[in-house]
């Protein structure tokens, strides 16, 4: 018998685990095609302007944020 | 932002600065899957303009890995920032601008050690934005007070604490404390090497809370100075 033949209900219900992550490689050609955002907050202090969140715009090509 | 649902707004306002400043569009935003985002006001404007909004899996933040290590890189900044300059926490927002300013302008080397700043511009010709000499964040700084602002025989400038880097003038942002006064100018004079806060002032901290918190819509009172 072939180990990746066998298949069992109780193993993927008892050891069911996180697939590990690949490694993209993906990078957009020009600057501002793609854009990354979150959302940080709420943090405990506001700041000065009474502020609580912050978000962030990145770029992908030049990771200006 | 003094709440979370202003994202969509702000997004509107980033989306079109992009396409004046760089002729550029976006075709694509990826997010997480945050209430801020995932809402009806955003959904219809990045449908309306075409823009693909990719999300990532439930509980899965490592899709989103770009702005995740950014956001760690963004607050080891902050954080060496305000320890270093021994400041109350509530300058957080002013130690984020001033962290973006400087890591847009430091090698990274998923760039092949350009920075930011030099890839965007040898791309795009773009109206050249104010590029001033960094300066120790939370480090005394003395403002020149113009004509009309003091008399003959008062001081000619003010102690100030230095947080950051004005976004559209080019001038470097001074806080003054006690008047709560933000000044925006080149009129200063650097004492790099002396924080304004010092160690163990914590009574500062503490009297710096309870006024922010009483006040806080009203507590910035910014003054551009113009030459």
């Amino acid at each position: 018998m072939i180990v990746s033949d066998f298949k069992c209900d109780v193993c993927e219900l008892a050891k069911s685990h996180r697939v590990s992550f690949p490694i993209s490689m993906n990078k957009s050609p020009a600057p501002f095609m793609v854009i990354h955002s979150d959302v940080r907050g709420p943090a405990n202090t506001p700041s000065l302007n009474g502020s609580r969140w912050f978000v962030s715009f990145i770029d992908d090509h030049t990771r200006m944020t | 932002m003094k709440s979370k649902s202003e994202v969509s707004s702000l997004f509107q306002q980033f989306h079109k600065m992009i396409a004046t400043q760089y002729q550029s569009n976006i075709q694509v935003i990826c997010t997480d899957n945050g209430g801020e985002f995932i809402n009806h006001s955003l959904k219809h404007y990045l449908n309306s303009h075409g823009i693909v909004h990719q999300t990532t899996c439930p509980y899965t933040p490592q899709q989103n890995g770009v702005v995740e290590r950014k956001n760690r890189h963004l607050l080891e900044v902050v954080r060496a920032f305000l320890f270093e300059a021994n400041i109350p926490t509530s300058y957080w927002g002013e130690a984020v601008t001033a962290g973006a300013y400087i890591i847009n302008r430091v090698p990274s080397s998923s760039l092949q050690f350009q920075t930011s700043f030099e890839v965007l511009h040898c791309i795009v010709n773009a109206p050249t934005m104010p590029n001033l000499s960094p300066k120790v964040f939370g480090c005394v700084a003395f403002v020149h007070l113009h004509k009309g602002w003091r008399t003959k025989l008062e001081p000619r400038a003010l102690r100030c604490v230095f947080v950051g880097y004005a976004l559209h003038q080019k001038g470097y942002r001074c806080y003054q404390p006690l008047s709560r006064k933000l000044y925006v100018t080149l009129d200063v004079v650097f004492h790099e090497t002396t924080m304004y806060y010092s160690a163990g002032s914590t009574q500062w901290e503490a009297g710096d809370k309870v006024q922010t918190s009483t006040n806080p819509a009203n507590n910035l009172d910014v003054i551009a100075q113009g030459n």
